[in-house]
């Protein structure tokens, strides 16, 4: 918390400002549109127990970084990752850092943290173009990722904190590099550079109370405007094709697949989810927030709480709603891709996807 | 002074026939027990008078008859007396209000055995009201008077009435009739009779006289009471010889006979009162109606019966606004401690904060003091209007640097506001409607030396805001809701004494379901819960201890309560019960040595609650977003106990003035002793101008989370500054001041975040360093005009525990303030306030990091308070129009801030993952239209 000339008193009114500007804030791009390269989420899978995303001292596990493009046809294979593994900090304020590198600096004031130089000898630098090889200095090491976003790791034997820290950047259609400037991306034509800095904490697991498991994508289920949403069971993403054999109807099971939106009008988006699977930990249960993305179109906020159950005993399917919505003047893609991710609050994380088809497309494609 | 034009006379009619009817209305809703019984049809049935049409003479008379006795009460009917009479013609010549020929009184009354009726002895003539005159509008208004035993008018009812404005023309005159009172056996009792006044329109023949020009008005203090017996004086500015001369009544209305038109020069002289010379251009066959405010004789010392010893000038720089300018600087909204943001060396607060940011130092480095105690808060939520009512405010005290040592744990600036006592002469009151809140102020006497005074404010931004609020967007759980209330209440138990009792306090609160949250805090903050509120009973206690001593002891007791809430995860609740005790002596030791002692207590037991990010120096360190930050729990009770003790020594070598004071300080809860020596030396150049100059320590206290084991670092101990003034001062005359100060503050000590917030978070490691230049001009509010012209040069860094020096948060090296009120007469008064500031600081975001477990992105910044924003400029336009009846006045205002509409950049807006932006504005154009009435 900020204390503006140490007092409180001054603090609430800037956080009611700041909610009163956010919600006028339309002139600007919506976080929930995918207009460029996102960083969703990441996900962590302890070998051998993918559920698990708590690792323990000693133990490998991967982490993925789920990277969202604004069109159809892009992959990971555009993508170069630099990331800096380390301990993630007893105490911080706004981005972490490495606690090895505060402790490096600890008694030099003039040590800039915007820099790496404190860990890495002074002028090293390191670019993933020169192969997937890594740095490593005590506890702190760096990791390339080409073409690619999942990445496996060890937690050392030795490990005694409650966290692991994953720091770097993911670039596209050029190289991830680190120098005594920090983090960048080197590439050809820099109009086509896209690049996002990112930071993902992995909980480790010192006590087995510490276990955490992540979200369970079969407790969620998602419905469009009241019709049960299904995700795309194909080989392949859908394409134009699908989308004109169909024609948006739900089954007799109130089902759809590729649903079939109407431009200016207001869609809602409902997940429900099955109670029995929240984790319960240190006597709470987790409290699971959806995060919506989607290519195309309004969400009327970035994510959403499932709502709370007031009678735990009894098992139920908890809900949350959010309204979505595709402007008729916008330009938009053929199939607008919607990407739905789960989160515990404690670093567990799934993610789904659900494709919808622009209006009257069907027509469209068959003249 | 206002000069009204002739459709003021109108306007004066209709209120004065607006507040008869409400107040026939209201007593008509009164019962008025045997009120058939006590008529008696034949005995004083109204005369009509035949009235020519073209009458221009009015007289209100007397009646030749008077009622029979009130039978109910066994009062007896008054006697028929010549002195009566008599009594009622000088009264008549004497009124000054009249400006009609002197009316004719006679009281008629037949006694039974054994009752002695009462007798009439002073007559008051009823003014004829020139609507009437004009309408050839006459007749005999019959009044039924109640007589107390004092033979006071207690009672008038209309029973014959002719006309409205008659009507109350007659029974407002009544009530200043003096009567002997109906006694029974040598016992006055009361009674009750039946008074007619007789209004005629007399022909007159006399060929028309050469227009003459009439000068009417009131004389009174500068908080509005009457002044009675002060001299006019009209001199004729033709080179004759002649002048002319009245007194003002206990009403402090005066009236010169007619006046040949042309200019004249006007002396207002009256006992305890500064002399006023005013030049009035007097036109003939109209009437110039004007007040004249006399400021108190300069001799500071004595309010009422007590002579108080004058505490030396023990600041460099102190700014006074008094209770004449406080309410009518246009873009305040007529709050008084708004007027404080317009003094020079004050920056101009972002958006509508409140935040009071007195040279170059933080918000929370100042503070407002109300006789004595902290404010806990200044303003209510929106910064648009203060938590004390303006109308009780006497004065306000601005000291910007170099404060006295009677002043402690803050090392900015400090505004004393001091409360006045209520009205000793008279009830009086003001209610004010605006379109934000509606307030009520009453006040009056008690008994002679006891007087009291009660406000009350509420807002209704609640009443309209959730139909102003889309509903799709907010969901409103506890509309915004604003109230505050103030009792007053003085007390002279003897010459040497006064006490002071006041209870008030302050509630706001808000509550808000966002269904739409920015997307940085969507995740649990899509509610927002907001409430603060205090209590609190302060008792003042002034004793003259002897003739070269005072004392004055301040006790208060206070509940204070703020939380605040975000969503379910980041919540504050600070409550403490905060006891505040001063007592200072001041002693004159000889003719140029002065001495003040006081002992400054604070204690406070409190309980804090917190739920959220980890607390960050503040001030300097960019916004982060709150969700995904680290976070911390706290729930403790403390106690905070700062006593404080300080000496003064007042030397006066004329023309030299050296004041040096040294002031102690304990801090219980990070165990800290601190002296803080301070001194200040003027040197009068002349009588007119004076040099200055000061330099002091200061030391203030970390607040309570810094000091807290979990929230900040138990190890912190108080942040220091060093002051230095260095001014003159210049007096053109009585009304004109000017000034030029320069300062310079060295912080040091200060409380800063440490590198990226690692353990323990804050520390001692930060510096400071504040200097600049005040120019200031200021005209006194004595005629039709008063203003302030001030420009702030300066400069204010910090220097945290990495890097060099760089800008304070609110450093602002221009600020220029022009603010002035004219009355243009009629009622009328225009003002102005033209405000030119730099803009503040800012932080530029070079790009965003994505926290991948949040869900967040967080702002990559640049290097801290880099970039500018543009220039801030803003005129606010006041405009009031007041119109003064015999009782009572009504005001109607408009204040309009910004009235170009101006859009002045207050920051950039970001877009998700910080690649785009937007440009945010402050204020738009604000209109507030507001009716205000004070009798």
């Amino acid at each position: 918390m900020r204390t503006h000339g140490h007092t409180f008193a001054t603090t609430p009114m800037a956080l009611l400002l700041g909610l009163l500007l956010g919600a006028c804030d339309d002139d600007l791009p919506k976080i929930s549109l995918v207009s460029e390269m996102d960083i969703f989420g990441h996900r962590i899978e302890v070998e051998g127990d993918p559920e698990r995303a708590t690792p323990q001292p000693g133990e490998s596990a991967s982490i993925q970084w789920q990277v969202l493009f604004p069109e159809q046809d892009s992959g990971d294979e555009q993508l170069s990752i630099l990331a800096v593994e380390c301990t993630f900090p007893e105490r911080y304020v706004g981005e972490p850092f490495c606690q090895e590198l505060l402790t490096a600096s600890e008694d030099d004031e003039t040590t800039s943290l915007s820099s790496l130089d404190g860990i890495f000898a002074g002028g090293s630098s390191l670019s993933c173009a020169d192969g997937q090889g890594e740095i490593v200095v005590g506890t702190v090491r760096t990791h390339c990722l080409q073409g690619q976003s999942t990445l496996s790791f060890t937690v050392p034997e030795d490990f005694s904190a409650s966290a692991r820290l994953f720091t770097g950047i993911v670039c596209r259609n050029s190289t991830a590099q680190l120098d005594s400037s920090g983090f960048g991306c080197a590439g050809n034509d820099a109009e086509e550079v896209e690049y996002e800095h990112f930071f993902s904490q992995v909980s480790v697991q010192q006590e087995p109370s510490d276990a955490n498991r992540n979200p369970n994508l079969d407790a969620l289920e998602l419905y469009l405007d009241g019709v049960r949403w299904l995700a795309w069971d194909g080989d392949a993403l859908p394409t134009a094709t699908d989308c004109a054999a169909t024609n948006g109807d739900a089954t007799e099971e109130n089902q759809i697949v590729l649903a079939h939106i109407e431009t200016d009008q207001e869609h809602t988006l409902e997940f429900l989810y099955a109670d029995e699977d929240r984790e319960r930990y240190d006597d709470r249960l987790e409290r699971i927030r959806i995060s919506h993305r989607a290519t195309a179109g309004d969400f009327e906020r970035a994510s959403s709480y499932i709502s709370e159950n007031s009678d735990p005993d009894e098992n139920m399917q908890l809900s949350t709603d959010v309204t979505w919505e595709l402007p008729g003047e916008e330009e938009s893609p053929q199939i607008i891709r919607f990407f739905i991710g789960i989160r515990d609050g404690r670093g567990g994380f799934t993610s789904t996807e659900r494709f919808a088809c622009r209006p009257n497309m069907g027509q469209l494609d068959e003249t | 002074m206002r000069l009204i034009p002739p459709q003021r006379a109108q306007s004066t009619q209709l209120g004065r026939a607006l507040w008869a009817a409400l107040t026939l209305l209201y007593l008509s809703l009164l019962p008025i027990p045997g009120a058939q019984a006590q008529a008696v049809p034949g005995t004083n049935s109204p005369k009509s008078e035949e009235v020519p049409d073209n009458d221009k003479q009015p007289a209100a008379k007397a009646p030749t008859e008077a009622a029979p006795p009130d039978r109910e009460t066994d009062a007896a009917a008054p006697e028929p007396t010549e002195s009566a009479a008599e009594s009622a013609d000088a009264a008549g010549q004497a009124s000054p209000e009249s400006g009609n020929e002197v009316p004719q009184a006679q009281a008629q009354a037949q006694a039974p055995s054994g009752l002695q009726p009462p007798r009439l002895q002073e007559f008051a003539p009823a003014e004829y009201p020139p609507s009437a005159v004009e309408a050839g509008i006459a007749g005999r208004v019959e009044l039924e008077l109640l007589i107390d035993a004092t033979g006071t008018v207690t009672e008038s009812t209309v029973v014959g009435g002719v006309h409205p404005e008659l009507d109350a023309a007659a029974r407002q005159a009544s009530f200043q009739l003096r009567f002997a009172p109906a006694t029974n056996d040598g016992v006055g009792i009361p009674a009750r009779i039946r008074f007619p006044y007789v209004f005629e329109l007399q022909t007159t023949e006399e060929p028309e006289a050469p227009a003459e020009a009439e000068l009417v008005g009131r004389v009174e203090h500068l908080d509005g009471d009457p002044v009675e017996g002060a001299t006019v004086i009209a001199l004729p500015e033709d080179g004759s010889s002649r002048s002319y001369e009245v007194r003002s009544d206990a009403t402090g209305r005066f009236a010169f006979e007619p006046l040949p038109p042309g200019t004249y020069l006007v002396r207002v002289v009256a006992d305890d009162l500064q002399e006023r010379v005013e030049q009035e251009n007097l036109i003939a066959g109209d009437r110039t109606t004007v007040t004249y405010q006399l400021n108190e004789a300069p001799d500071p010392s004595a309010y009422g019966a007590v002579a108080r010893i004058p505490p030396p000038p023990r600041e460099v720089t102190r700014r006074t606004i008094n209770r004449t300018q406080l309410t009518r600087i246009p873009g305040t909204r007529g709050d008084a401690l708004r007027a404080v943001e317009l003094l020079p060396g004050v920056a101009r607060p972002p958006f509508t904060s409140g935040l009071l940011i007195i040279r170059g130092s933080s918000p929370g480095d100042s503070e407002v003091q109300l006789e004595g105690a902290p404010l806990a808060l200044l303003y209510h939520f929106g910064a648009l209007t203060s938590v004390f009512s303006s109308q009780l405010i006497e004065s306000i005290d601005f000291f910007p640097g170099n404060f006295s040592t009677r002043y402690g744990r803050r090392r900015g600036g400090i505004v004393e506001v001091n409360v006045r006592d209520p009205n000793s002469e008279k009830f009086a009151g003001v209610a004010d409607i605006n379109l934000l809140d509606s307030s009520l102020t009453v006040e009056g006497p008690i008994t002679d030396n006891w007087e009291f005074a009660v406000a009350a404010r509420r807002s209704y931004i609640d009443l309209v805001f959730e139909q102003v609020v889309p509903e799709d967007e907010v969901g409103v759980i506890a509309a915004p809701v604003y109230l505050d209330y103030q009792l007053i209440t003085t007390y002279r138990p003897t010459d040497r004494d006064k006490l002071r009792l006041m209870a008030y306090g302050s509630s706001d609160k808000l509550e808000l379901l966002f269904q739409e949250p920015s997307d940085e805090t969507t995740a649990g903050a899509d509610q927002f819960g907001f409430g603060t509120e205090f209590q609190r009973v302060q008792l003042s206690w002034y004793r003259k201890v002897t003739e070269s001593v005072d004392h004055d002891l301040e006790l208060s007791a206070e509940h204070r309560a703020f939380d605040v809430a975000l969503g379910t995860d980041i919540s504050l609740n600070l409550e403490t019960i905060n006891f505040v005790g001063r007592s200072e002596w001041r002693s004159r030791l000889n003719d140029s040595l002065q001495l003040i002692g006081g002992l400054d207590i604070f204690a406070a037991p409190g309980s804090v609650r917190y739920k959220g990010p980890v607390v960050d120096q503040g001030e300097g360190s960019p916004d982060q977003p709150i969700q995904g930050s680290d976070r911390t729990e706290r729930d403790r009770d403390f106690v905070a106990f700062r006593p404080a003790a300080y000496l003064e020594l007042a030397w006066d070598l004329a023309p030299v003035r050296l004041v040096a004071g040294l002031r102690l300080d304990y801090f219980n809860i990070v165990k800290s002793l601190s002296l803080d020596p301070r001194i200040t030396g003027f040197y009068a150049l002349t009588p007119a101008t004076r040099l200055k100059l000061g330099v002091g320590m200061f030391t203030q206290p970390p607040e309570y989370q810094e000091s807290d084991a979990v929230l900040g670092n138990p190890d912190v101990k108080p942040t220091k500054t060093l002051h230095l003034t260095a001014g003159v001062e210049h007096t053109v005359d009585e009304d004109i001041s000017l000034g030029v100060e320069s300062f310079y503050k060295h912080l040091y000590d200060l409380i800063v975040g440490t590198p990226n917030g690692e353990a323990p978070g804050i520390v001692n490691g930060g510096k400071g360093r504040i200097y600049g230049l005040e120019v200031s001009a200021k005209v006194e509010p004595r005629g039709r005009f008063f203003g302030y012209l001030s420009y702030t040069l300066s400069r204010s860094e910090r220097k945290d525990i990495v890097g060099d020096y760089r800008l304070f948060d609110f450093d602002q090296t221009h600020i220029l303030t022009a603010a002035s009120v004219y009355r243009l007469g009629a009622g009328w008064e225009l003002g102005a306030t033209f405000r030119l500031v730099s803009g503040n600081p800012d932080t530029p975001v070079l790009s965003g990091t994505t926290d991948t477990t949040n869900d967040v992105v967080y702002p990559v910044y640049g290097a801290t308070n880099s970039v500018r924003s543009p220039m801030f400029h803003r005129l606010d336009v006041l405009v009031r129009k007041t119109w003064d009846f015999d009782s009572w006045r009504f005001i109607t205002y408009l204040d309009v801030q910004n009235i170009y509409n101006r859009q002045n950049p207050e920051g950039l807006l970001y877009g998700p993952r910080y690649k785009t932006q937007t440009e945010v504005s402050g204020l738009p154009i604000l209109p507030n239209l507001g009716v205000r009435g004070e009798f």
